[in-house]
């Protein structure tokens, strides 16, 4: 029996492990995508995470057609980003107000669905207001298009920093964090993850293999060169 | 990109300790990694990654391991905690969540 884990305090509960699907429609050709979300799924895994620059779109174009062909979108909880450059455009990236709109109008295609459950700020824009963000993802709860707001890559200061301006200007504040984590890069136990205890932020971090470091290649006896 | 990012030489030893801990006691490293990361109470789910399905099937061992505090701790042990963000190496403690 899956025990189920709360992300905050937004009551959704998600498996304790999230797929996440970076490799779908790049290193993973669609069959073996498909293989793979049908074994996670017969694990218990309810929770996927993708983003708009993954394979350029083709990770959440597959991820929606699984989730269609399985007929199971309302038992799962995914998650997409935006920040990274989708198109050739000099506006197509960043966390303006106008990347933000186009960007997950086109994620919600992509993915077969009327809704993200967190939509993730991928990584800190220096050029763009604060404010103007969190008003532009807020419009989008408001809109029912994405559910929750969620940040990752940022350093602490910068969330504590959004949290005050979202309770100021009542706002839809950020609910889960996609901090890097494993047993090499601990930096997160610094700032990051005492901060996400006392504001009950949810947590859901990446690399937990550390790249590859920790999948046990570099033990005894085994070259300590890289191979990538 | 990984190779700048994990360029430090202590990530090496790191890994060394831990690959060898995982030999130890006849564990997958991979589904132990992940375990390590998921016993962290501040943690709501490591995210896995995978390029097949052999891949995945490692990763996913995570929920079939019974991670202890005393495990937990052993293996922590093989990493470098970072200093406190005041820098005052003699006033660290234990974080709750360890």
């Amino acid at each position: 029996m899956m025990e189920y884990r709360t992300v905050g305090k937004t009551g959704v509960q998600v498996s304790p492990l999230c797929f996440g699907t970076m490799s779908f429609g790049g290193i993973a050709d669609e069959e073996m995508s498909r293989k793979m979300f049908k074994a996670a799924r017969e694990r218990g895994i309810n929770f996927f995470d993708t983003a708009d620059v993954y394979n350029e779109g083709r990770s959440e174009e597959l991820l929606g057609k699984f989730m269609q062909e399985n007929n199971c979108r309302d038992e799962l909880v995914i998650t997409s980003k935006v920040f990274g450059k989708t198109a050739a455009d000099v506006n197509a990236k960043g966390l303006s107000r106008r990347h933000i709109r186009l960007g997950v109008e086109e994620s919600l295609k992509r993915l077969k669905t009327d809704r993200i459950d967190f939509y993730f700020v991928h990584s800190f824009d220096t050029k763009t207001d604060m404010v103007q963000t969190l008003r532009a993802l807020d419009d989008l709860v408001r809109e029912g298009k994405i559910l929750y707001p969620a940040v990752s890559n940022w350093a602490a200061w910068q969330i504590e920093k959004s949290l005050g301006i979202s309770k100021r200007e009542s706002l839809a504040r950020f609910e889960c964090i996609q901090p890097m984590y494993n047993l090499a890069k601990r930096q997160a136990e610094v700032e990051i993850l005492p901060m996400a205890e006392a504001e009950e932020l949810g947590v859901i971090s990446y690399s937990p293999l550390g790249g590859g470091l920790l999948t046990g290649k570099y033990g005894k006896d085994k070259s300590r060169s890289r191979e990538d | 990109m990984y190779a700048k990012r994990y360029g430090l030489k202590q990530y090496y030893q790191i890994a060394e300790d831990f690959s060898n801990h995982a030999e130890t006691r006849d564990v997958d490293p991979v589904s132990l990694a992940v375990a390590w990361v998921m016993s962290n109470p501040a943690v709501t789910a490591p995210i896995i990654g995978a390029r097949n399905t052999e891949q995945l099937k490692g990763s996913l061992g995570a929920l079939d391991i019974e991670m202890t505090d005393q495990w937990r701790k052993e293996i922590t042990e093989l990493s470098v905690t970072p200093p406190p963000a005041t820098d005052r190496l003699e006033e660290q403690k234990d974080i709750s969540y360890f």
